[in-house]
C-alpha cells in the first residue's frame, strides 16, 4: 500500500539547476585534462626547457692545470688563478662617460678606448642584435687580490652620482651600477717562473677552444698535456630569481681532479748554464742560432737542452714561430765530420783496421771512380787515430769504403740515426738516410763525413752516448717521473737499454781516438781541460738547399763527454751559420769547454788528472809536397802498421 | 498505558516523588513486573490517531539529486581533509626547503671562503716559484749531485746582476703584487729552506 511518502518528490528546477552545475564542473574538469595534457605531454619538452633554463644552472668546476719541474724539484712552470673581468654594458646606457671613467681608473685601462668599446657595444644592441649583450671583457689574468681590490673599490664609486642622494632611483642605479656592473669568470693563467729558460722544453699553452682551461700547444706542455690536464669537474644545480646558485639543490657534483706534476730530468742549473755560455757564442760568432743538450751517459737522461733565441712563453706571440722550435729536436741536419766515430766504430769492430793502422790520406786530394774527396789540409801517411783526431775526411772515406754501404748503414741505424729517439715531442724528426741499395760511391765517400745525411742533433748526442756507455745504447728521456697532486709518484721512467752497438772494448778504443781529438793537434784541442780528459769530436758541415752546398752557410758542431773514461756528462754543442769564422774547432769548442768547465763544477765530477798536458800528443804539420814525418816523433802515438784487408787495400789503392 | 509500560521503556523514564529533587533518580523498588510470574504484554504502542486504524510508517526512500548532494559533501569533506594534510606536509615541506636553502646559503658562504684561501695559497706558490726560480744557480760545495733528488740549497742574499734584472720585470709583469711583501717572503722562505736543507 502506497502512501503520500513513498512517491520521489518531483521538482524540475532543482533538476535543472544541478545539471548545470554538473556540465560546468564536468567542462571545468575537461578543461583542467586538456590542459594537462597539452602541458606534461605535447608541450613537455619545450616548457621543460625553459623551466630548466630558468631554474637549472651548471657550472664547471676547473681542475688545476698540474706543475712542471725540474729533477731538483724547482717549479719551471705552474698554473695561477685569475680572474677574468667582464662589464654589464646595459647598466650603463645613461652615465657612459662617467662609467669608463670609474672603471677604466680602476682597471688601468684608457677610459676613451673602453667608453668607444662601451658605446660600440650599446649600438649593436640598439641596431636590433637578437638579445642584449650582457658582458663585455674589458680585463683579463687579473690576479685575484687585484679583482678584490676592484671590487672593494667599487663599492665606493660614486659614477657621478651626486652625494647626498635624495632620489630612490639614482639610490636604485648607483646599487645596480656598484653590485652587477663588473662580475669576474674564474681562469688559470700559467706561469713560467724561469722566464724564457727552457722555453724550447716546456712549450707553451693556450685557452682551449671546446671548454674552459687550457690546451698545451708546444713542447711538453703538449706532449703531457693529457697528465697536466687533470679532469674537470661539473656541478648541476638550481638557482634563484637573481641567479644564485642553491646548493642544497644540487643534482650533480663532480669533483674536478686536478693535474699531475711532471718532473722532468733537466737540472735548472746546467740548463742556466748552458742557456748562458749559448746566448754569449751566439752573440760573438753572430749565429743564426745556438743549441745545446746535455746528457747523463749513463742513464741518458737529459740534464739541459737550450736552443737560442728563445720566446717568452707567456707571450709566444709576441716572439718569430721560429724560435718555438726546438732545434735539437725537430731539426734534420748533416752532421759533418762528427759522425766519423760511427765509420771508426764500424771500422775497428769488422777488424778493418786499428787505431794504430796507417792510412794514407793522399796530400788532401782522392779520386776514387772519378769522385773526388778533399781534406782540409794536406796529410800524408798517418794512424787511424792521427787520421781521426785530425778529421781526415780522405781517411774516412777509404774506411767507408772498406766498410761498404751495407755494413756503413747497417752501423748508422745501429747507433740509432735514421729512427725517432722515443722522447715524448710531437715534432721529433726521425732524420733521413737513403736506403744502401741506392747508395754510390760518391754517396758512400760523403756519407763518412757526414753529407747525405740528415740526423738530429739529438740522434748524434745520442749515438756518442752509446760510445761514452760502453758500446750501450739507451733510451734518452726527459721525464723522470709523473707525480699526482698529493706528491705521491704516479710513474717512474727508468733507463731504457735499447741495443749494443759495439762491443766494450770496440768502445774503449773508439774513446781512445776521441781522446785524442782534445789533445795538442788534434782539431779539439780548444775543449781540452785541465782536470779532466775530454773525448769529443768536432764537425763543421757545409748546410745545402736545393741548389747544392752553399758558401758561407755552415753547421758547426761539437760532440763530447768527460771524464772520457768515466763519463759524468755527453755535450752537443751547435752553432747555425756562425759568421765570425765557422770551423767547430775554432767557434764551437770554446764554447764546449766553457759549458764543461761549468757543469763539472756545479756537479762536483770528480777529477780524472791534474794539470799535465793531455795525452796523445798529435802535433803534426802538415807539410804540403812533403813527406809527413815519422809519427813515431810523438812519444804517446805508436807507428802506423802495415795496411792490411782487402777493402782496406781497394779503397786506399788508386 | 500503565506504569509498568513506561517503565518497561528503559531508564530514561524517572519517577518524581512527592517534593523530592526530580532530577535526582528515585530510588526504585522492585517493581510488580518484575516479579510477576506470568508474561507482560510488549505489544508495540500505537498511535491512536483518527479512527485507530494506524499505518505501519516506511522511511521515505532517498532521490538520486539527495544521493549526489551527500556525495559531493563527503568529496567535499574527504577534499578538506586532504587539503590540511597537503597543507601540512606543504607547510612542512616549505620549512624543510628553507632550512635547506639556509644551510645551502651557508655552504656556499664557506666554499667561496675556502675558494678564496685557495686561489690566494695558488697565487703564493706561484710567487714563490718565480722568486725560486729567480735565485742565481749554485755552484761548489752547496750542490746537489747529478742525479739526486734533494732541492738545492737557495736563499742566497746576493744576485746578479742579469738575475735582478729579470726580477725586475716578472714584477712589473706580476700586476698587483706588493713588492715589500714580496721581499719579506723572499726573507721567510729563503731562511726555512737553508733550515730545511740542512736539517
Amino acid at each position: 500500500m502506497a502512501g503520500p511518502h513513498d512517491a520521489p518528490v518531483f521538482r524540475p528546477f532543482q533538476y535543472r539547476r544541478l545539471g548545470a552545475i554538473v556540465l560546468l564542473v564536468l567542462a571545468c574538469l575537461v578543461f583542467i585534462l586538456w590542459r594537462l595534457f597539452e602541458i606534461q605531454i605535447t608541450r613537455h619538452q619545450e616548457l621543460l626547457a625553459k623551466a630548466q633554463a630558468c631554474s637549472k644552472t651548471s657550472r664547471v668546476l676547473q681542475a688545476r692545470r698540474g706543475e712542471i719541474r725540474d729533477r731538483n724539484g724547482i717549479i719551471v712552470s705552474i698554473s695561477t688563478p685569475v680572474k677574468a673581468i667582464y662589464l654589464n654594458p646595459s647598466l650603463c646606457s645613461n652615465r657612459l662617460e662617467q662609467v669608463a671613467q670609474a672603471v677604466g681608473a680602476l682597471l688601468r685601462s684608457p677610459p676613451d678606448r673602453l667608453a668607444a668599446r662601451i658605446r660600440a657595444c650599446l649600438q649593436e644592441d640598439n641596431a636590433g642584435a637578437a638579445s642584449p649583450r650582457k658582458a663585455l671583457l674589458v680585463g683579463r689574468h687579473v690576479p685575484v687580490r687585484e679583482w678584490q681590490a676592484v671590487s672593494t673599490a667599487l663599492e665606493l664609486e660614486s659614477f657621478g652620482i651626486r652625494q647626498p642622494i635624495h632620489s630612490r632611483l639614482e639610490q636604485k642605479e648607483l646599487v645596480k651600477l656598484r653590485h652587477q656592473l663588473l662580475f669576474a669568470r674564474e681562469e688559470q693563467s700559467r706561469v713560467y717562473p724561469c722566464g724564457e729558460s727552457l722555453c724550447q722544453v716546456l712549450g707553451f699553452v693556450s685557452a682551449r677552444k671546446n671548454g674552459p682551461g687550457m690546451a698545451g700547444l708546444y713542447g711538453v706542455e703538449r706532449g703531457c698535456d693529457q697528465v697536466l690536464a687533470g679532469k674537470d669537474g661539473l656541478c648541476l644545480s638550481e638557482q634563484d630569481a637573481v641567479g644564485n646558485e642553491l646548493p642544497a639543490c644540487r643534482t650533480r657534483y663532480e669533483t674536478p681532479t686536478d693535474g699531475s706534476h711532471v718532473v722532468l730530468t733537466i737540472d735548472l742549473r746546467i740548463q742556466q748554464i748552458v742557456e748562458r755560455a749559448l746566448a754569449a757564442a751566439r752573440a760573438k760568432c753572430l749565429a743564426r742560432s745556438a743549441s745545446a743538450i746535455v746528457l747523463d751517459p749513463r742513464t741518458f737522461e737529459i740534464l739541459a737542452l737550450g736552443c737560442c733565441p728563445g720566446f717568452n712563453p707567456q707571450e709566444p706571440g709576441e716572439s718569430d714561430y721560429q724560435n718555438w722550435r726546438n732545434a735539437v729536436f725537430t731539426d734534420m741536419v748533416e752532421p759533418g765530420s762528427v759522425i766519423k766515430f760511427i765509420v771508426l766504430a764500424g771500422a775497428l769492430e769488422l777488424g778493418l783496421t786499428t787505431l794504430d793502422s796507417g792510412i794514407y790520406c793522399e796530400q788532401g786530394r782522392f779520386v776514387v771512380n772519378n769522385v773526388s774527396v778533399r781534406d782540409h789540409a794536406r796529410y800524408g801517411l798517418l794512424t787511424v787515430q792521427q787520421a781521426f783526431a785530425k778529421s781526415s775526411n780522405i781517411a774516412f772515406s777509404k774506411l767507408a769504403l772498406a766498410l761498404g754501404p751495407q755494413q756503413y748503414y747497417r752501423y748508422l741505424t745501429n747507433f740509432g740515426l735514421a729512427q725517432r729517439t722515443g722522447v715524448p715531442f710531437a715534432a721529433e724528426t726521425p732524420g733521413r738516410i737513403a736506403p744502401p741499395q741506392s747508395w754510390s760511391t760518391m754517396t758512400l765517400t760523403r756519407a763518412a763525413f757526414g753529407q747525405g745525411v740528415s740526423v738530429s742533433q739529438l740522434q748524434m748526442a745520442v749515438a756518442m752516448g752509446a760510445i761514452a756507455n760502453d758500446g750501450r745504447l739507451m733510451q734518452p728521456y726527459l721525464i723522470s717521473r709523473i707525480e699526482s697532486p698529493r706528491g705521491q709518484v704516479l710513474r717512474q721512467f727508468q733507463p731504457q737499454f735499447v741495443r749494443s752497438v759495439v762491443s766494450p772494448q770496440i768502445a774503449r778504443q773508439v774513446k781512445e781516438a776521441l781522446k785524442a781529438v782534445s789533445a795538442p793537434g788534434g782539431t779539439g784541442a780548444v775543449a781540452a781541460m785541465e782536470q779532466y780528459t775530454v773525448a769529443l769530436k768536432t764537425g763543421t758541415a757545409q748546410k745545402s738547399d736545393a741548389h747544392g752546398y752553399r758558401d758561407g752557410h755552415h753547421y758547426s758542431t761539437v760532440i763530447g763527454f768527460i771524464p772520457a773514461d768515466a763519463p759524468r756528462v755527453l755535450i752537443s754543442v751547435a752553432l747555425d751559420e756562425p759568421q765570425n769564422g765557422y770551423y767547430a774547432a775554432e767557434v764551437v769548442a770554446p764554447v764546449f769547454r766553457s759549458i764543461a768547465e761549468q757543469i763539472a763544477a756545479c756537479v762536483q765530477i770528480p777529477p780524472d788528472r791534474g794539470a799535465r798536458p793531455a795525452s796523445g800528443d798529435l802535433s803534426v804539420k802538415p807539410a804540403p809536397g812533403t813527406a809527413p814525418p815519422h809519427p813515431s816523433a810523438s812519444p804517446h802515438v805508436p807507428a802506423p802498421a802495415p795496411v792490411t784487408g782487402h777493402a782496406f787495400a781497394r779503397a786506399s789503392g788508386p | 498505558m500503565t506504569l509498568a509500560r513506561l517503565l518497561s521503556l528503559g531508564g530514561g523514564i524517572t519517577m518524581c516523588q512527592g517534593r523530592a529533587n526530580p532530577f535526582r533518580k528515585a530510588e526504585l523498588g522492585p517493581l510488580p513486573f518484575l516479579m510477576s510470574t506470568k508474561p507482560v504484554d510488549f505489544a508495540p504502542v500505537r498511535p491512536m490517531l483518527g479512527d485507530g486504524a494506524a499505518t505501519p510508517h516506511r522511511p521515505r526512500p532517498k532521490g538520486w539529486a539527495s544521493k549526489i548532494e551527500i556525495g559531493v559533501v563527503k568529496t567535499l569533506g574527504a577534499l578538506f581533509l586532504l587539503a590540511v594534510l597537503v597543507c601540512g606536509f606543504g607547510a612542512q615541506h616549505i620549512a624543510y626547503r628553507r632550512e635547506k636553502n639556509s644551510l645551502g646559503r651557508q655552504l656556499r658562504q664557506r666554499e667561496l671562503e675556502l675558494r678564496t684561501v685557495v686561489q690566494a695559497c695558488q697565487s703564493l706558490e706561484a710567487e714563490k716559484a718565480v722568486l725560486v726560480a729567480q735565485m742565481p744557480p749554485q755552484t761548489g760545495v752547496n750542490l746537489a749531485k747529478v742525479g739526486a733528488t734533494q732541492r738545492p740549497a737557495v736563499g742566497t742574499v746576493a744576485q746578479s746582476a742579469s738575475g735582478r734584472e729579470r726580477k725586475s720585470a716578472l714584477l712589473k709583469a706580476s700586476i698587483g703584487v706588493n713588492a715589500i711583501r714580496r721581499t719579506q717572503l723572499a726573507d721567510a722562505r729563503s731562511h726555512a729552506h737553508r733550515g730545511g736543507v740542512r736539517g
